[in-house]
């Protein structure tokens, strides 16, 4: 890979480092879109991007993935919770 | 004396001859006798004396024989109770080696059902664990309405950075 190669792909994972994306089971209003695109740069202030995305697999509620930060309001992941609170009994 | 008819020469050589007869007895009939007679005596009392010593000779061996005898039998006595003796030592200690091996055995045993056990729980448990979530899972992928689902949404959004 040459540098001008090397300096794409940094570029592309600089985007992608900023980009704030959400994950959602049901159907989400503008109004709700909107309001949560607020919410996710007040709570994130270097991203510059929020990508709404649909997955069925939550279940029901709502999943935001930004860099390491992963906020989990979905059913699916509440059966996450309960699966490690068994782990431990 | 002739008129008594007595012969002086006659007499004289009757004497001789007497002497002559009782030389002549006592040189090849008498003393050969009296020697044979004293032989016999002299054979007669060392035969005596061999049965004499032969009697006890006899005596001794008797007294050695048996001697020997209580002997071999105390020996024999006494290795018989040793034998005895090791028998009952090697039998104790076959005991007690079966013994230790079967308690070991059961130890081992009791420690292999023990952990055995504690698998199958451990098993069991995260076999309920995961029946617990894919029964959560299913209940909520299939008994959820796009409704709930919906209204799920809008209190996630709520909640969402308040």
């Amino acid at each position: 890979m040459n540098n001008i190669q090397l300096e794409k792909l940094l570029a592309t994972l600089k985007v992608e480092e900023s980009k704030a994306i959400v994950e959602y089971a049901g159907v989400l209003t503008e109004v709700q879109q909107k309001a949560l695109e607020q919410k996710v740069i007040s709570r994130y202030p270097e991203a510059t991007e929020v990508t709404f995305r649909e997955n069925p697999d939550l279940i029901a509620g709502l999943r935001v993935l930004y860099q390491d930060y992963v906020y989990d309001d979905s059913a699916q992941g509440r059966v996450e919770q309960l699966k490690n609170t068994l782990e431990t009994i | 004396m002739e008129q008594l008819g007595i012969n002086p020469i006659l007499i004289l050589v009757q004497v001789a001859n007497f002497l002559l007869l009782l030389w002549v007895l006592k040189k090849y009939l008498y003393k050969p006798f009296i020697e044979l007679l004293d032989k016999r005596r002299q054979d007669i009392e060392a035969t005596d004396n061999l049965r004499h010593e032969l009697e006890t000779e006899k005596a001794h061996i008797d007294e050695e024989r048996e001697r020997v005898l209580n002997e071999v039998r105390t020996e024999a006595d006494q290795m018989l109770d040793e034998v005895r003796e090791q028998g009952k030592q090697i039998q104790e200690q076959m005991r007690k080696e079966a013994q230790e091996r079967a308690d070991h055995i059961v130890t081992s045993a009791k420690k292999e059902i023990s952990e055995r056990e504690q698998v199958l729980r451990a098993e069991l448990q995260q076999e309920v664990r995961e029946a617990a979530v894919e029964a959560a899972e299913a209940v909520l992928a299939t008994n959820v309405t796009q409704q709930q689902r919906n209204e799920l949404l809008a209190k996630a959004v709520d909640r969402f950075g308040s």
